[in-house]
């Protein structure tokens, strides 16, 4: 696969559990409507690379970045927050101040369940366009498709609602695409759900890119 | 005593006209929302950068197949 083009790359950092799969299902959608290509560390199955070099790669491969850090719940098994969003946050953040001069145009979006919530746990980040997404997708959808428009300034964007009926309608497709390709819906990857979204906008209306 | 002011024919007329809607307005309203219709109409989706677990092919057909059978149970 050839090498995707670093203004259209958007990286995806967010929960993988099955508790935030309609938000981050939700995102990805609108970004590939949004005319962007998501990249998420879930796309990456080859299990010879180390983890955190790979997640280096795919953030020094994207102008631009949706941080959700939203989990900070204790996990149930130790009782202990998870801390990837805001290392590969950090790491995104850092590669905008420190790194080479492309790296300096990354633009972010930070999503949080409530707004000002951060203030309690990261107030360090201050300052950063952090927004709330109250756990709906639609609203979501709305804040991906606002913070593209105004950061990449191209004029092919269409409007939050217009996404969010078109994903509505992509849903419930979801179930006969997974049928006719022989998967179960819980067996769909990160990867697979990407082809499905992408080839589903194209079928129905939107020109290849 | 400062005498009161009325404004003329001419003055009410241009006011009128400043404060309606003109049709040249409304066309170049109607002119920008086709326009931007017609940019989001031709945006470009990128294809997805990694293979699924299923072929691309595979995935293209099931798409295809599923937005048919949509549009045949619209009909």
């Amino acid at each position: 696969m050839s090498r995707q083009p670093y203004a259209a790359c958007v990286f995806i950092n967010c929960p993988f559990d099955v508790d935030y799969e309609q938000i981050r299902n939700a995102i990805v959608f609108a970004v590939y409507d949004c005319g962007f290509i998501p990249r998420c560390a879930l796309e990456e199955n080859n299990a010879g690379n180390i983890r955190f070099d790979k997640i280096q790669k795919i953030i020094s491969e994207c102008k631009f970045g949706v941080h959700d850090i939203s989990r900070t719940e204790l996990d149930g098994h130790n009782d202990l927050p998870r801390f990837n969003m805001p290392l590969e946050l950090g790491v995104f953040l850092g590669a905008k101040r420190f790194g080479a001069s492309n790296q300096k145009h990354k633009n972010c979006l930070i999503l949080d369940r409530e707004q000002y919530r951060y203030q309690q746990f990261i107030s360090d980040i201050s300052g950063q366009d952090i927004r709330s997404h109250n756990g709906e997708a639609n609203t979501a959808i709305g804040l991906i498709r606002s913070w593209l428009n105004d950061a990449s300034g191209r004029r092919t964007i269409p409007g939050g609602r217009d996404i969010a009926r078109r994903y509505k309608a992509f849903c419930g497709d979801l179930p006969e695409i997974c049928r006719n390709a022989r998967l179960e819906t819980d067996e769909v990857t990160f990867n697979d759900y990407s082809v499905f979204a992408s080839d589903w906008l194209v079928e129905n209306g939107a020109g290849r890119a | 005593m400062p005498s009161k002011k009325v404004p003329t024919k001419a003055h009410a007329s241009k006011a009128a006209k400043t404060l309606s809607t003109s049709s040249s307005t409304r066309a170049k309203s109607s002119a920008a929302k086709t326009l931007a219709k017609r940019s989001v109409a031709v945006r470009k989706v990128h294809s997805a950068p990694k293979k699924g677990t299923v072929s691309r092919s595979t995935a293209k057909s099931a798409v295809r197949k599923a937005t048919t059978s949509r549009s045949t149970r619209k009909k």
